[in-house]
């Protein structure tokens, strides 16, 4: 029998912190440091996560089943053995594409809205 | 080949760890040196940038997230599938940790009891008297001694890591350290003076016999007061020291599921004390109402048995609650929204 895998939906919403690491594991494996320059460099540096929220972030990510810690490495004279590569899961993957979704449909929401630059017909609820 | 770092990033680095320190032990074993590695890369690169001062404006940011990542880390209680196992060691942890700070507040009170009656003979002329205060009295030794034997495996455990890791005495890594006795010395002289002058100034003005009752009362409760913090603080020290220094895992899943029997004992040993002492009150009030009034009796210190009564009732209570907890299931939760 395979074990049941939780619903991606139970998993939102992510904090900004743990969507942007799956984002920058969505590229491929990456150890700590790599993925905070990639977070940094995805957001114009507009999002700086330090190494303890990255951490923390990580525990309880893994803990979660969204990545995985990978045991392949690149050549000794390129690595410093205290690093460790993350790999994304597929349910990692999953819930990612679940909170882009939620997202967007945020995002659809807040340009139909007339104060914030969005062109809402007058209508439903809108005052005459 | 990684040359030597300069002097910032060194310092930088060693504040860092510190910091991570605060953290639980779990979380430290395992990411203290990746989080490090990633905070010396990020501090090269800042050197490398802006030298020693970009190296310094690194430091409010990193720094206070590592406070406050760790404070919210250690205050958390994660739980989920994968980790359940560790979450009923910690439950298990935090039950033995409750069930001796339990232990302790009853012993204070039962030797208050003794106090009280012990020398009488009135207290143990009849045979039901003396019968439960004999209860009472075996009651409250097998609680000790069960948590003399049940904390036996778990002393070696720390005289065994403390003797094989960096520590060179041992006894150094389950008693105060240095940290901790700056940060609570203050409280410790504070709780010693008011003691010793609740003690000489409650005794002078009963001697004198000019105290008003309101006055003895309030000085009770603040005397009361002080031991109590006394106690919370060197329970608590005393409890803390070992998880500071003593890894988690260090402590085996046999180790922590065996001293579930002596944390059931001692709590079971001190409800029968308990009952026991109820029992022994109203039979003491029953069968001698006149040496249980009377102020030759033990009536004159009827607030100060009462105050006995309520600590044993509330380290009773607090002992079986822990062991309640400890055997109850839990529900798995995720992690991911609420970082």
């Amino acid at each position: 029998m395979q074990p049941q895998t939780p619903d991606p939906a139970t998993m939102l919403p992510l904090t900004p912190a743990v969507f942007h690491i799956l984002l920058a594991l969505a590229d491929g494996d990456r150890h700590g440091y790599s993925i905070m320059q990639e977070i940094l460099a995805h957001t114009d540096g507009k999002l700086r996560i330090g190494p303890t929220t990255l951490y923390r972030s990580i525990k309880h990510m893994l803990a979660d089943g969204l990545i995985i810690e990978v045991d392949e490495r690149p050549e000794p004279d390129q690595d410093d053995e205290r690093r460790r590569y993350y790999r994304l899961t597929n349910f990692g993957q999953r819930v990612a594409e679940a909170e882009l979704q939620r997202l967007t449909q945020a995002v659809a929401v807040a340009k139909s809205k007339p104060l914030l630059g969005g062109s809402q017909l007058s209508g439903e609820g809108a005052i005459q | 080949m990684r040359l030597s770092s300069p002097w910032i990033i060194s310092l930088s680095l060693r504040i860092y760890k510190q910091l991570l320190a605060i953290g639980p032990a779990d979380f430290r074993q395992e990411y203290t040196e990746p989080a490090a590695q990633v905070f010396q890369q990020y501090c090269e690169d800042a050197y490398q940038y802006g030298g020693t001062r970009a190296v310094i404006n690194t430091w409010l940011p990193v720094f206070s997230e590592a406070v406050t990542d760790m404070l919210a880390e250690r205050f958390s209680q994660p739980v989920s599938s994968q980790e359940s196992r560790s979450h009923m060691f910690y439950n298990t942890r935090r039950a033995m940790v409750t069930i001796f700070c339990a232990f302790v507040l009853f012993t204070t009170a039962y030797v208050c009891l003794q106090y009280i009656v012990g020398s009488s003979r009135f207290s143990h002329i009849h045979n039901e008297l003396n019968i439960t205060f004999i209860i009472i009295k075996y009651s409250t030794n097998i609680a000790f001694l069960a948590l003399v034997f049940g904390g036996l495996p778990l002393l070696f455990t720390i005289m065994k890591r403390a003797l094989t890791d960096k520590y060179n005495h041992p006894l150094l890594s389950f008693f105060i350290t240095v940290g901790q006795i700056l940060a609570f010395f203050p409280l410790i002289v504070r709780g010693i003076v008011s003691i010793l002058g609740y003690s000489i100034v409650l005794s002078t003005i009963s001697s004198a016999g000019f105290i008003r009752p309101s006055l003895e009362i309030i000085l009770s409760f603040m005397f009361l007061a002080d031991v109590m913090l006394l106690i919370i603080i060197t329970v608590w020290i005393g409890n803390t020291s070992p998880e500071f220094n003593v890894p988690r895992r260090d402590f085996s899943a046999t180790l922590l599921h065996l001293a579930r029997i002596p944390m059931l004992i001692t709590a079971i040993a001190m409800s029968v004390a308990l009952a026991a002492t109820l029992v022994w009150a109203i039979w003491l009030w029953a069968l001698e109402l006149q040496f249980s009034t009377s102020d030759t009796g033990i009536g004159g210190n009827s607030l100060l048995l009462i105050i006995v009564f309520a600590a044993m009732t509330f380290s009773c209570s607090a002992a079986v609650l822990a062991m309640r907890d400890n055997s109850s299931s839990h529900t798995p939760a995720t992690h991911a929204n609420t970082l």
